[in-house]
């Protein structure tokens, strides 16, 4: 590229590093489908059922808390941060409805919501005004809502009492109204919902689209007067805000406050933005391609669990898929990169 | 030349204000050990049995699994990193060295090889962690993150969701038994605690591990072989966790993952309260053993005190944030992810 006696062969240099960056940008996505249509085949040919309505239905129901959690994440992953705490804030929420039904009513919703947002706000002060790392400060608040959610519950699952599964009985709706359904669950709507919701607020605000320049570079998005803190504390409130429909969506579905249902979902939910093509390093990623990676996660947990492969492979293969998913995403071309 | 024998005001005026950096780094260091003491003397006077010979000794007992845990931890925080793994590859090595020995699933009867086998899994477990993170360029603490989740699928499949039980008579010894008044565990995370002492303050790994986190370009420019070192870190913690997961099943005496539960953030705890920050550069292993002592104090006088165990998680995740946010560098240009 050097060679000044040959600029055309400078410029088609230039060309041929687009183009493959371009490739890279996205071979997580064609990754992510490639392998979702293969899984898809090979679980149908293993077990036939696999595709059939009620399946569906189980599948689209898996997704909805994944998908919830995921654009959350996938905001924080666009700064460059991380967040570890949804999971134990999805529990804390199942474990909270579960109790509020009874005092509150129908306003046991509002007041988990107003919980994600609390714990979120929290994640994102310490993140943003405090300059604690996002990974420790969330490692705590994960501790510290994991406490809460046994401290709440007593550190047994607690079971909706009979009286209250009206509040519950939507889950299983299979119209719309006059609109029927089909194997379409409504939770899932719901999590689309949110998809939809947090991909324009990400692309279309201010706000949303400082959190794609601060991951990208924080100090020149600083220089040109960027509102850096108060993107770092919306992505982090919206990501405690995911977390909270997704503990929702676990009590409804379960029709109980299990104090460790999340537990295993932060790995899940991380994996899931990043097969989704969401860059751990921040500033690269498309909120709508989420789907794609939880939709991998959620073929590869219930074709598992469909062909009865143990429980303990999923943490093995999960564990595997998320250092995958980041490698494939990860930007090695930087020489000097320092990585910590 | 002024009377001071500084060549200009310049010069005096920066030679004050490192000497005024020192004083201040000096008083902060000295931080935890009056913690320490305070927390001691508050928890004497509250706590009935704190201060008595027999909770002084189960206090060392439980120093033991925080300490070796923080003692590889702390070289991998010097660097700027994390290790996550601990959870998960502590308690596979724990479930894989109890299957070794004398136990109630296998026909094995290895004996104390079965100690050697499990910690060398753990220094390999580790190295595959370190040439993930430096050659894969990922950061640390998600390659260790998603080891953890790796590991733990493991050790529940090395038993097959049935732990064995240890039959191996010398294991019971080691639990239970004392030297000079101080339990044979936490002699052997003694041992650990002073190797880590020599390899930071005798070797040349260890300065480098301090040049390297101070500044990791410069480090590489004066021609350490920087991949190298990171690697061997963290293999070096990776063999720490694996002393852990054998100390761990040889107190619980059943082979199973929860030997690893709950004991990689009491770890963190201990370096960053004992001053050393997540950024790495400063610190160091003693500042760790004051950090494992204050840890293991806090946890002892919360059951003393008759605490609610679902708190001490709480409590330690409390702390964590304030003495990460104590220790931080603040101000508009400092970049936090």
């Amino acid at each position: 590229m050097s060679n000044p006696a040959h600029p055309d062969l400078a410029a088609s240099g230039r060309v041929y590093a687009g183009e493959r960056s371009r490739l890279r940008d996205n071979i997580s996505r064609f990754v992510s489908l490639a392998s979702i249509v293969a899984l898809l085949i090979l679980f149908t040919a293993m077990n036939p059922n696999f595709l059939g309505a009620p399946n569906i239905r189980n599948l689209l129901t898996d997704i909805s808390p994944i998908l919830a959690m995921s654009c959350g994440v996938a905001l924080v992953l666009l700064l460059g941060s991380i967040d570890l705490s949804m999971g134990s804030i999805a529990s804390c929420s199942a474990v909270m409805l579960t109790l509020l039904f009874g005092p509150l009513g129908w306003w046991a919703f509002a007041a988990v919501f107003l919980f994600g947002v609390f714990a979120g706000l929290l994640n994102g002060v310490l993140h943003a005004k405090l300059k604690v790392p996002s990974f420790i400060a969330t490692l705590s608040t994960q501790s510290i809502w994991q406490s809460a959610a046994y401290i709440i519950s007593g550190g047994q699952p607690l079971t909706l009492v009979p009286g209250n599964w009206g509040y519950v009985n939507w889950v299983r709706a299979k119209s719309l109204g006059p609109l029927p359904l089909g194997p379409v669950p409504p939770l899932f709507l719901i999590a689309l919902a949110v998809m939809i919701v947090y991909h324009i607020y990400q692309s279309r605000t201010g706000t949303g689209k400082t959190m794609m320049a601060l991951g990208a570079n924080e100090r020149a998005a600083r220089l040109i007067g960027l509102g850096i803190d108060q993107a770092k504390i919306v992505a982090f409130t919206l990501s405690g805000i995911g977390a909270a429909i997704a503990g929702v969506f676990f009590a409804v579905k379960l029709k109980s406050g299990i104090p460790t249902v999340g537990e295993q979902y932060n790995l899940i939910a991380i994996a899931s933005a990043a097969l989704g093509g969401v860059a751990l390093t921040g500033g690269r990623g498309h909120i709508l391609m989420v789907i794609l990676g939880v939709g991998l996660i959620t073929v590869i947990q219930n074709g598992m669990n469909v062909v009865a492969v143990d429980g303990f492979w999923q943490q093995i293969v999960f564990g595997l898929l998320v250092l995958a998913a980041i490698y494939m995403n990860s930007d090695r071309r930087r020489r000097d990169l320092v990585v910590k | 030349m002024d009377k001071q024998g500084y060549s200009s005001p310049i010069a005096r005026e920066f030679a004050q204000e490192m000497a005024r950096r020192n004083r201040i780094e000096r008083i902060v260091g000295l931080a935890p050990v009056a913690i320490l003491a305070f927390l001691v003397i508050v928890l004497s006077l509250v706590a009935d049995g704190f201060f008595s010979l027999y909770n002084m000794q189960s206090v060392l007992s439980q120093l033991s699994i925080p300490l070796v845990m923080s003692m590889g931890l702390t070289f991998v925080i010097l660097l700027g990193g994390t290790d996550l793994s601990g959870e998960g590859l502590g308690g596979f090595v724990g479930s894989i060295v109890v299957l070794m020995v004398l136990n109630t699933r296998t026909n094995l009867d290895w004996g104390l090889w079965a100690a050697v086998i499990g910690v060398a899994a753990g220094l390999m477990v580790g190295t595959i962690s370190g040439f993930i993170h430096v050659y894969g360029k990922m950061p640390s603490f998600i390659v260790t993150y998603a080891m953890a989740s790796v590991m733990a699928g493991f050790a529940v499949l090395s038993y097959r969701g049935q732990p064995a039980m240890s039959k191996y008579e010398f294991f019971i010894t080691l639990a239970r038994g004392r030297f000079l008044g101080i339990p044979y565990l936490t002699w052997t995370a003694l041992v650990i605690f002073a190797i880590s002492y020599v390899l930071q303050e005798h070797t040349r790994f260890g300065s480098y591990v301090f040049a390297i986190g101070d500044n990791e370009r410069v480090a590489k420019n004066t021609g350490i072989n920087i991949n190298r070192i990171k690697i061997l870190v963290f293999a070096w913690s990776g063999l720490c966790i694996g002393v852990a997961g054998v100390l761990g099943a040889i107190r619980i005496g059943r082979g199973e993952v929860v030997i690893g539960t709950g004991t990689v953030f009491p770890a963190i705890t201990a370096v960053v309260v004992g001053g050393t920050p997540l950024t790495g550069g400063k610190g160091g292993v003693v500042h760790s053993l004051i950090g494992a002592l204050i840890v293991t104090v806090i946890n002892n006088g919360l059951i003393l005190l008759g605490v609610n165990t679902y708190y001490q998680a709480a409590i330690q995740g409390i702390i964590i944030i304030t003495a990460v946010a104590l220790s931080v560098r603040r101000g508009r240009k400092v970049v936090t992810k």
